[in-house]
């Protein structure tokens, strides 16, 4: 199910622009209490770029079963379309490390890694209110035509090489 | 290309041809691998540390995000708990390891965190499960046996799905009927995953109820009115995973009939919209309790940090009259804080540290109890030293770029206060300490107001609450100043005039007294204080005959106002109308009174008879 809405998505965003379409693969897993707590920012930057910008919820980790998403979806109220990367290829690929971590597709291009803003400094170390928007700025600027100025950030969150073993 | 997945071959997808040459750091701490050879198992070494530190909040159904209570969910975390546990932010105990022995107190050694971090980077062996320990059995419930009651508010806080910490007030009421003791509560925060310290209190009067009410929502957002206070000496609070043991019945605290229990939580949102409702157990006990200890607050209120400034210190100390026995601490700042220290030292030169928090966090309040009571002689010096950071360079600095930043009940400001929880030998010198005690606290209470008044010079609210303090203190001239203010601020309220004139009396300005009395009249003539204060002042200045009337007319308004009704009395005597003047100090003797006033009215009124012509 969850692997079906994916591959629609794909056929959606295709025709949007002219340009290399914008895809967002948000990596999380349903147990990790920093990544929950981005859930708001996420859907608040899904809705921003909406139409423009194609935002994926990606799981990594096995236990995270398509029921265990769906739950997962409806408590955190995410509408975005989601799929298991339990063989971890994305993971590879994109070469993230925590949940969440975000990596920006521009086309077969992938043109920012890392976190979402600068919140979390650190696990148990975080700010009232994050100083820069990394994700929102790279899309801002992808949108406008211009270079993203940071390709790559640190991200905080649950560490992903002991969640996947 | 050959190992991709159905979903990824299927779709075709472009993504697979991600150029990575920009990303040459790129999964290296995926399915990470040493050579260290597994010396270090989870049975034998690890299980025991996480059993000890970790379960009794990292369990199904405890405060933790997620369970550490088998391998394969230690494992699972096993980098993350390496890295948490060498930073200490995990276990969460913020007190540096030298300092004192405290009840629940978390504290891995460094030989413990080496295990974790060998653990981990050698590949997380289980060894053997027969060696596994045991894992703690947990009660579920009630973890101090059953409450004799239990409340909680009425209603559920729906928390919504924000990112930003949040705020609640809770005014429960507590449906006793006669006065009870009280020897502990427990508190089940309702929604462990959200609920991230409780500050609790008790309100014996309607203040916190009023607010609560106030909001249409369950609960209130804003501040815990002064009533709600730390009930005869006993810190009540609640951080995750700790309960404070019940007291033993001699030191229980006394509950009124009409006393609500007042809840602060401390909200971390979870990203979703979250129910919280919690519970609070109280433990009673048959007997009157014996003894109570004293709170001491050491601290400043005239915080006031420059933007940029990243070493600023406040101090405070005080010097103990009497012995006493330290049961507790609980340090208090919010979000600029950096360090905090407090220290006794005692009279025969040798001093301790009780407090030392190199690494201040907002979010960890805690109520440090000693385990065995540390004995005080008169003459140590308690004192406190706290530094703040506001500068752009500390993460944890609400306000960025920084800003210049006052003493403050909301989070946005700042504070700092270290509360000792003394015990008093004997009822003499606890009625010493906490006489000296109240005084130096409410000097420091004023010196907030003053501190609060200067970021909002316009609250008439706050004009009156620290002119009352001031005349509370015997500081006339200043009550003064601030009613003038509270009246120039709301020139139409008569009680703001009638305010004036009584701290302009106290002050001996007798002529702008009558003068702010009339005021006071002129709005509202059926004022029936203000006549009574305004005939006192006229009676003084020698006015008999306006005099008089004012409490004739006082008396009329409020037939059972004793002071009126005395007033009236000495002005009829003074004319020499000796009959009516008894007639007066009768009335008054009928009212409930205490022995002592009873007996001051009774020699007056013997004074009258004798006067008769």
């Amino acid at each position: 199910m969850i692997g079906r809405l994916f591959l629609a998505l794909m056929f959606a965003i295709a025709p949007l622009s002219a340009a290399e379409p914008i895809r967002v693969l948000v990596f999380t897993t349903t147990d990790c209490p920093i990544s929950n707590r981005y859930a708001p920012e996420i859907n608040r930057l899904a809705a921003r770029f909406s139409g423009r910008v194609a935002f994926v919820l990606v799981y990594p980790v096995a236990a995270d079963s398509p029921a265990v998403i769906r739950e997962h979806h409806k408590k955190f109220g995410y509408s975005i379309e989601s799929l298991r990367d339990t063989r971890h290829e994305l993971v590879k690929r994109t070469g993230v490390t925590v949940t969440p971590e975000v990596a920006v597709m521009a086309g077969d291009r992938m043109v920012y890694r890392g976190r979402i803003d600068d919140r979390y400094i650190d696990l148990g170390r975080d700010r009232i209110k994050p100083t820069r928007h990394d994700l929102e700025d790279a899309l801002d600027a992808l949108l406008a035509g211009k270079p993203v100025a940071q390709l790559e950030t640190r991200a905080v969150g649950c560490i992903l090489s002991d969640l996947i073993k | 290309m050959s190992a991709m997945g159905f979903v990824w071959r299927a779709t075709a997808l472009a993504v697979a041809a991600l150029s990575l040459l920009a990303f040459q750091a790129t999964a290296k701490a995926v399915a990470r691998q040493t050579s260290l050879t597994p010396d270090v198992t989870f049975s034998r070494d690890v299980a025991p540390i996480v059993f000890d530190a970790c379960v009794s909040c990292h369990r199904s159904g405890g405060p933790g995000p997620f369970p550490l209570t088998t391998y394969d969910e230690v494992r699972r975390r096993a980098t993350q708990i390496a890295q948490v546990t060498r930073s200490r932010f995990m276990p969460p105990w913020k007190v540096e390891p030298a300092v004192g022995h405290f009840v629940g107190q978390r504290l891995l050694t460094d030989r413990e965190i080496d295990t974790i971090d060998r653990w981990a980077k050698s590949g997380t062996s289980e060894g053997d499960p027969a060696a596994l320990p045991v894992l703690p059995k947990f009660v579920h419930g009630w973890l101090l046996g059953q409450p004799d009651l239990i409340v909680k508010p009425a209603a559920a806080f729906s928390l919504p799905a924000q990112q930003t910490d949040a705020f609640r007030i809770f005014a429960i009421r507590l449906p006793i009927t006669r006065r009870t003791y009280v020897t502990g509560i427990e508190f089940h925060p309702g929604n462990a995953r959200v609920v991230h310290h409780a500050n609790i209190r008790i309100d014996r009067t309607a203040a916190t109820r009023r607010l609560d009410d106030a909001d249409p929502l369950p609960g209130y957002d804003g501040l815990m009115p002064r009533s709600a206070e730390y009930p005869d000496g006993h810190f009540l609070g609640w951080t995750p995973g700790q309960i404070a043991p019940l007291v033993q019945p001699e030191l229980a605290w006394t509950l009124e009939p009409g006393s609500d229990v007042v809840v602060q939580l401390h909200l971390q949102p979870s990203g979703a919209v979250e129910e919280v409702l919690p519970e609070i157990g109280l433990y009673f006990s048959d007997r009157a309790p014996l003894r109570a200890p004293t709170i001491l607050r050491l601290g400043s209120q005239g915080i006031d940090i420059p933007p940029g400034d990243s070493s600023y210190v406040i101090k405070d100390s005080y010097v103990l009259p009497v012995d006493v026995e330290l049961l507790a601490v609980q340090p208090h700042a919010h979000y600029r804080a950096r360090q905090i220290r407090g220290l006794a030292q005692l009279p025969d030169g040798s001093s301790r540290e009780v407090m030392h928090i190199k690494d201040w966090d907002f979010r960890w309040q805690h109520v440090y109890r000693e385990q065995t009571p540390i004995p005080l002689p008169k003459g140590t010096r308690l004192s406190m030293e706290y530094t703040y950071d506001n500068s752009a360079l500390n993460p944890r600095n609400p306000e960025l770029p920084p800003a210049r930043v006052f003493w403050g009940q909301r989070s946005r400001d700042e504070m700092g206060d270290l509360w000792f929880q003394l015990l008093a030998s004997n009822d003499a010198d606890r009625a010493r300490l906490n006489a000296e005690i109240t005084a130096k606290m409410t000097g420091e209470d004023i010196v907030g107001y003053e501190t609060m008044l200067k970021v909002t010079p316009n609250d008439a609210e706050l004009h009156d609450d620290v002119a009352l303090l001031y005349l509370g203190m015997g500081f006339a001239a200043n009550a003064v100043r601030h009613f003038q203010a509270s009246a120039a601020l709301k020139p139409e309220s008569s009680a703001a005039h009638f305010n004036l004139g009584t701290a302009l009396a106290q002050a001996g300005r007798l002529d702008d007294s009558v003068k702010s009395f009339r005021e006071a009249l002129s709005r509202r003539p059926d004022y029936a204080l203000a006549h009574g204060n305004l005939g006192r002042v006229l009676l003084v200045k020698g006015d008999r005959k306006e005099a008089l009337e004012h409490f004739q007319e006082a008396v009329r308004l409020d037939p059972n106002n004793l002071q009126s009704l005395l007033g009236l009395s000495e002005a009829l005597a003074q004319r020499g109308d000796f009959d009516r003047a008894i007639e007066m100090v009768d009335r008054a003797l009928r009212l409930p009174l205490n022995d002592a006033l009873r007996a001051e009215i009774r020699a007056k009124r013997e004074l009258y008879v004798r006067s008769k012509p």
